[in-house]
C-alpha cells in the first residue's frame, strides 16, 4: 500500500492522466442514449443554463450595441431629413412666390394687350424717401422713353384705373406723383352722371381721394359705387381712364357743391406694376 | 498548487468554450470557427505544466462535450491529452510573437484531429472520416491566424501571471 502512494506521490501527473483519460474513455463507453441515467443529459441540463446565460447577456448587449448604433443612424437620418424639409420649404416659398408673381405678370399682360395706347410697362421699385412727398419710384427713365407728366396707369381688379402721373425723370428711374398726395389733381367725370369735377388726394396712405366742384343738384343722380372716369379736361390725363368710385356724398350748407369721397380703383398698397401711357400723336 | 491560476485558466478557456459555442456557432469562414478554447489551452498548459494542463484540459473539453453533440468524454479525451503533451514543454520552448504561437496551434488541431479520429474508428466507426476533410484545412489556418493574436493578449494582461510561482 505504501508502495503505491510512494509510485502515485513519484507519478503524480502520469497517475492523473491516467485517471482523467480513463474516466473519459468511461464517459464515452457508458454515453447512451438509452440509459436511464446519461451523465451527458444532466451535463447539459446544467451548461444549457449557463449557455443561455451567456446568450442573453450577449443578446442583451448585442442589441444595446446595436440599438445605438441604430439610434446614431436615426439621428443622422432625422437631421439629413430636416435639412432637406427645410430646403423643400424654402424652395416651395420659392415657388409660391414664383407663381404668384407668374399670375400677377399674366394680369398685367391680359391688361398691356387691351390698353390702346402705346405704354412703357415699369416696376415699382421703391418708395419716396421724403417726409411729405408720397411718390413712389419706377425701374425706367429717361432712357426708356419716360417723360415728365405722363399719364400712369395700372391694372387693378379687372380694370384700367389711373395710378397718377410722372413728376420727374431721371436717367434710368422715374418719380410717380400718385392719386392721392395733395398736390395731385384729376379733372374727372361720373361716369353714368356724366358730372364733372376734381378729384384730389388727401395725402394719406390709404389713398382717399376728395371729388369737388360737383353741383348739389347733380346729389339726386348719384349713389354710392359709380365709377369716376378722368374728363379728358386735362393735356396730362387721357380721357375716360377710371380713377374710382363713389364711397360717400356729402355736402356743406354754406357751399354750393358736393363734397364726394371717392375710392381709387387701384389698391396703392399692393402696387408692383405700372404703365406709362405715351402720348398720343 | 497555484489553485487560483488552475481554475483561473480553466474557467477561462472553458469561458472560451461556451462563447465559441453561443457567438460563433455559425462559423467564421465555410462553417468553420477557430477553436478559441484550443489555443487558450496550449497557452495555458504551456505556461503551467502538464498536471494543471491536462486536468484543465479535462474539465474544459468536458464542457466541451457537453456543449456539443460529440459523446462525452471525446474532447475530454483529447484535451486532456492536449493538456498534459504542452505542459510537458513548460519551460522548455521560447514563445516568440509569431512563429512559435502559429506552429503550436498547428500542432494541437493536428493532435486533436487524430485523437478524435482515433476515438470515433474506436467508439463511431462509420464517423471518423468526417475529420480529415475540408474543414481541418480551414481551421488549421484560422487557428495559425489566430493564435499570434491571442498569445500576444496572454502577454499583454499577463495572463501568465498567475503560475509563476510554479515556475
Amino acid at each position: 500500500m505504501r508502495s503505491f502512494k510512494e509510485y502515485f506521490s513519484r507519478h503524480r501527473t502520469g497517475s492523473a492522466l491516467a485517471g482523467l483519460l480513463m474516466v473519459s474513455i468511461l464517459f464515452l463507453l457508458t454515453s447512451s442514449e438509452s440509459a436511464s441515467f446519461s451523465p451527458k443529459q444532466a451535463g447539459i441540463a446544467v451548461f444549457s443554463v449557463v449557455q443561455r446565460g451567456i446568450a442573453g447577456v450577449g443578446g442583451f448587449f448585442g442589441s444595446l450595441v446595436t440599438s445605438i448604433g441604430e439610434l446614431n443612424r436615426l439621428k443622422s437620418n432625422y437631421e439629413s431629413l430636416q435639412e432637406q424639409l427645410h430646403s423643400y420649404r424654402l424652395n416651395e416659398r420659392e415657388i409660391a412666390q414664383l407663381r404668384q408673381e407668374i399670375s400677377r405678370l399674366k394680369e398685367q399682360l391680359q391688361f398691356s394687350d387691351a390698353l390702346d395706347q402705346k405704354f412703357i410697362a415699369a416696376e415699382v421699385i421703391g418708395k419716396d424717401a421724403g417726409d411729405f412727398l408720397t411718390g413712389f419710384l419706377i425701374n425706367k427713365g429717361r432712357s426708356h422713353g419716360i417723360a415728365r407728366n405722363m399719364p400712369v396707369v395700372a391694372y387693378s381688379n379687372g380694370l384700367e384705373g389711373l395710378v397718377g402721373r410722372v413728376f420727374s425723370v431721371g436717367p434710368v428711374s422715374s418719380l410717380i406723383l400718385p392719386l392721392f398726395d395733395t398736390t395731385c389733381y384729376v379733372p374727372g367725370r361720373i361716369m353714368n352722371a356724366r358730372y364733372t369735377g376734381l378729384i384730389n388726394g388727401e395725402g394719406d396712405s390709404l389713398g382717399h381721394l376728395t371729388m369737388t366742384a360737383v353741383p348739389k343738384s347733380a346729389r339726386g343722380t348719384l349713389k354710392v359705387g359709380d365709377l369716376i372716369v378722368t374728363s379728358g379736361l386735362s393735356t396730362v390725363y387721357p380721357k375716360d381712364v377710371y380713377v374710382g368710385r363713389i364711397r360717400e356724398i356729402g355736402a356743406k350748407p354754406w357751399e354750393s357743391s358736393l363734397v364726394i369721397e371717392v375710392e381709387p380703383i387701384v389698391d396703392f398698397s399692393r402696387l408692383e406694376y405700372v404703365f406709362a401711357l405715351q402720348p398720343t400723336d | 498548487m497555484n489553485f487560483s491560476g488552475f481554475f483561473f485558466h480553466t474557467a477561462v478557456i472553458g469561458t472560451m468554450a461556451v462563447i465559441q459555442s453561443v457567438f460563433l456557432a455559425n462559423g467564421i469562414v465555410g462553417g468553420v470557427t477557430p477553436d478559441f478554447a484550443l489555443l487558450v489551452l496550449t497557452f495555458s498548459a504551456n505556461q503551467q505544466g502538464s498536471l494543471k494542463g491536462q486536468t484543465a484540459g479535462f474539465v474544459t473539453g468536458f464542457v466541451q462535450d457537453v456543449l456539443s453533440i460529440t459523446p462525452l468524454g471525446f474532447h475530454a479525451f483529447s484535451r486532456t491529452v492536449i493538456g498534459y503533451l504542452f505542459g510537458a514543454f513548460k519551460g522548455k520552448i521560447f514563445i516568440d510573437p509569431l512563429l512559435i504561437p502559429i506552429l503550436l496551434a498547428i500542432v494541437a488541431t493536428v493532435i486533436k484531429a487524430v485523437l478524435g479520429f482515433g476515438l470515433l474508428a474506436i467508439f463511431s466507426p462509420g464517423q471518423a472520416d468526417v475529420v480529415f476533410s475540408v474543414k481541418l484545412a480551414i481551421e488549421l489556418g484560422l487557428n495559425s491566424v489566430a493564435a499570434p493574436f491571442l498569445y500576444g493578449f496572454f502577454r499583454m494582461i499577463k495572463f501568465v501571471k498567475y503560475s509563476r510561482k510554479e515556475q
